[in-house]
């Protein structure tokens, strides 16, 4: 499949185990069905790709971060300040980007 | 900042606390940045304390910060998806339950997010992030 997702991860670990389905005895007790990534991943429908963490955006879902932090992943999330309402036409709208 | 569970003195308005959390859950549908801090307080919903409610304050400054602020999307943006994924391990101190949080984005905005305590426990941090991963497909 050529359409794949791209997904970026901060954990290099995560991604050698993901990207190779050897067993290793600290993995032993992960549930089955939580290694459905690795199969997909297998299948080249899911690409995994490193990413440092100070542009890992996920990084606001699980923690508290600093305020430069916050404002800069928030502007990669398309997150913006618009200076009208965020009712209007396509025309207002595209001119605040 | 920790939340605890007890600590302090509780709320006396435990109604008004969830009202205020119920349009703080609202709020979070069109607006990622407040999932995680959301997610932080709703977890006291049964007794909440002043520390609770503090924090709540803090959450609701910050909103109206924002107001202005809304997820923007591009019409010449290349359309492409995408996703971050984090996990973090022992932070929540409570129930040391792992937290997961994935952002999928379609072109220059973000469709598809999420901020979850996980019902399991991990045992190390990669195995944090793996379920992580699994866990947002």
């Amino acid at each position: 499949m050529d359409a794949h997702v791209v997904i970026y991860y901060d954990n290099i670990s995560n991604i050698l185990l993901a990207n190779n389905p050897v067993y290793h005895a600290r993995t032993k007790h992960i549930e089955v069905h939580y290694h459905f990534i690795r199969e997909k991943v297998l299948t080249r429908e899911i690409n995994l790709i490193h990413v440092n963490t100070k542009n890992q955006v996920a990084d606001i879902f699980t923690k508290a971060l600093s305020t430069d932090k916050l404002k800069r992943f928030r502007k990669m999330f398309g997150v913006l300040e618009v200076d009208s309402s965020l009712k209007g036409n396509v025309e207002n709208s595209s001119s605040t980007s | 900042m920790k939340l605890s569970a007890d600590e302090g003195d509780h709320v006396e308005d435990t109604t008004m606390y969830i009202c205020i959390m119920g349009s703080l859950i609202y709020m979070t549908i069109t607006r990622p940045n407040l999932s995680y801090v959301v997610g932080m307080v709703s977890q006291f919903m049964q007794t909440p304390q002043k520390t609770h409610l503090d924090a709540m304050r803090r959450i609701l400054k910050y909103i109206k910060h924002i107001l202005k602020c809304g997820i923007f999307y591009e019409a010449k943006s290349q359309l492409q998806v995408c996703g971050y994924i984090d996990a973090d391990w022992v932070d929540n101190v409570l129930d040391r339950r792992l937290t997961s949080g994935f952002m999928f984005s379609f072109g220059s905005g973000d469709v598809n997010w999420s901020s979850k305590k996980q019902p399991t426990i991990a045992l190390s941090n990669t195995e944090a992030e793996y379920r992580s991963a699994t866990c947002c497909m």
